[in-house]
């Protein structure tokens, strides 16, 4: 199983939902996610 | 140049050192790279390209690719392309044959540095027949560094395109964050408000469930309603996602877009506010252009 540490720059503007067991993330996390990064990029 | 590295952490071998001794990067005349991989690879290689072009400014940049794979190649990067057959040009349903390979590899010319980022068989055949003199390897397994003259391991932890750029580093490269992909000419930004799902992988296994795509599709065209949500469309035939936009098109802020030939569609990503996917292709591509994930 490919990791998601490769792929995921760590600089703020971008997230990587996933568990550490591999499961498939749930959707509040993936909702929670995106709206922390919506609201975080483009606060006025 | 000297050689920057500990030895537990890299590898080089006396043939290497003795060859850096007296060189200089503006000596360093010919190189190539191997990186025969699909477009999210590209775009994982391009800082790293940039980087060479300005540590070695009198290098004629060779990349060696797969024709079955050239959508997204880093042409603008580099100065020629090698091209390998895996597949037989006249007939795609059969492989080619090891005496085609070969006769392939070799019209690869002699190189100072030959850069193998692919690690498979295939590309340490291209790396052992190129005759460069110096070989430097980026592979998974510690084992293989023994085929190169100089070698970095690739981590899982750290992201591929700053870790690809360690083997520049050895050779006393200094690289500053943030990463450079050299699009921002290319595709501006001009963000505008609409959000990009992309629901699909290279394996069925590898997606997340269309199910929570709805639902996440449905809670954020509620909680942005002002602007689009885009369910967008790839080129392969499972890729197209109507079961996913037809449970959603009632919501008039939710919208279907087609495939786009390549500049389209990495300007319509460097455009997007947002763009949610786990393919990662897709999601490269979007890093590439500075987008929000």
């Amino acid at each position: 199983m490919t990791g998601a540490f490769r792929y995921w720059p760590r600089d703020g503007k971008h997230d990587c939902v996933f568990n550490p067991d591999h499961t498939s993330p749930n959707i509040e996390s993936v909702y929670l996610s995106t709206v922390a990064l919506i609201d975080k990029i483009y606060a006025k | 140049m000297r050689l920057n590295f500990r030895p537990v952490s890299a590898f080089a071998s006396k043939k290497a050192k003795v060859y850096l001794k007296d060189k200089n990067p503006e000596d360093i005349k010919n190189i190539a790279v191997i990186r025969h991989a699909a477009i999210g690879d590209f775009m994982n290689i391009r800082p790293f390209l940039i980087g060479m072009r300005e540590f070695f400014p009198n290098a004629k940049i060779t990349l060696s690719v797969n024709s079955s794979a050239v959508y997204g190649l880093p042409q603008d990067l580099v100065d020629e392309i090698h091209v390998m057959d895996k597949v037989c040009p006249k007939d795609k349903s059969k492989k080619t044959g090891l005496f085609y390979r070969i006769r392939q590899a070799k019209t690869l010319k002699q190189q100072d540095i030959i850069f193998d980022l692919t690690d498979s068989t295939l590309s340490l055949w291209i790396t052992f027949l190129s005759g460069a003199k110096l070989k430097v390897g980026y592979p998974y397994r510690s084992i293989r560094r023994y085929f190169y003259d100089m070698a970095t391991l690739r981590s899982e932890y750290v992201l591929e395109a700053d870790s690809v750029q360690h083997m520049l580093n050895m050779l006393g490269y200094k690289n500053n964050a943030p990463l450079r992909y050299g699009f921002e000419e290319k595709y501006p930004k001009n963000v505008v408000n609409q959000i990009v799902y992309f629901a699909g992988a290279s394996a069925n296994f590898k997606c997340w469930e269309q199910e929570k795509f709805k639902s996440l599709i449905e809670k954020l065209s509620d909680r942005y309603p002002s602007d689009k949500h885009i369910i967008l469309q790839g080129v392969n035939a499972s890729e197209k996602f109507l079961d996913l936009y037809e449970s959603l098109k009632e919501r008039t802020n939710v919208l279907l877009q087609k495939a786009m030939p390549l500049d389209e569609a990495m300007q319509f990503l460097s455009n997007s506010k947002c763009v949610i996917a786990n393919d990662t292709g897709l999601r490269n591509m979007a890093i590439a252009v500075e987008n929000r994930q």
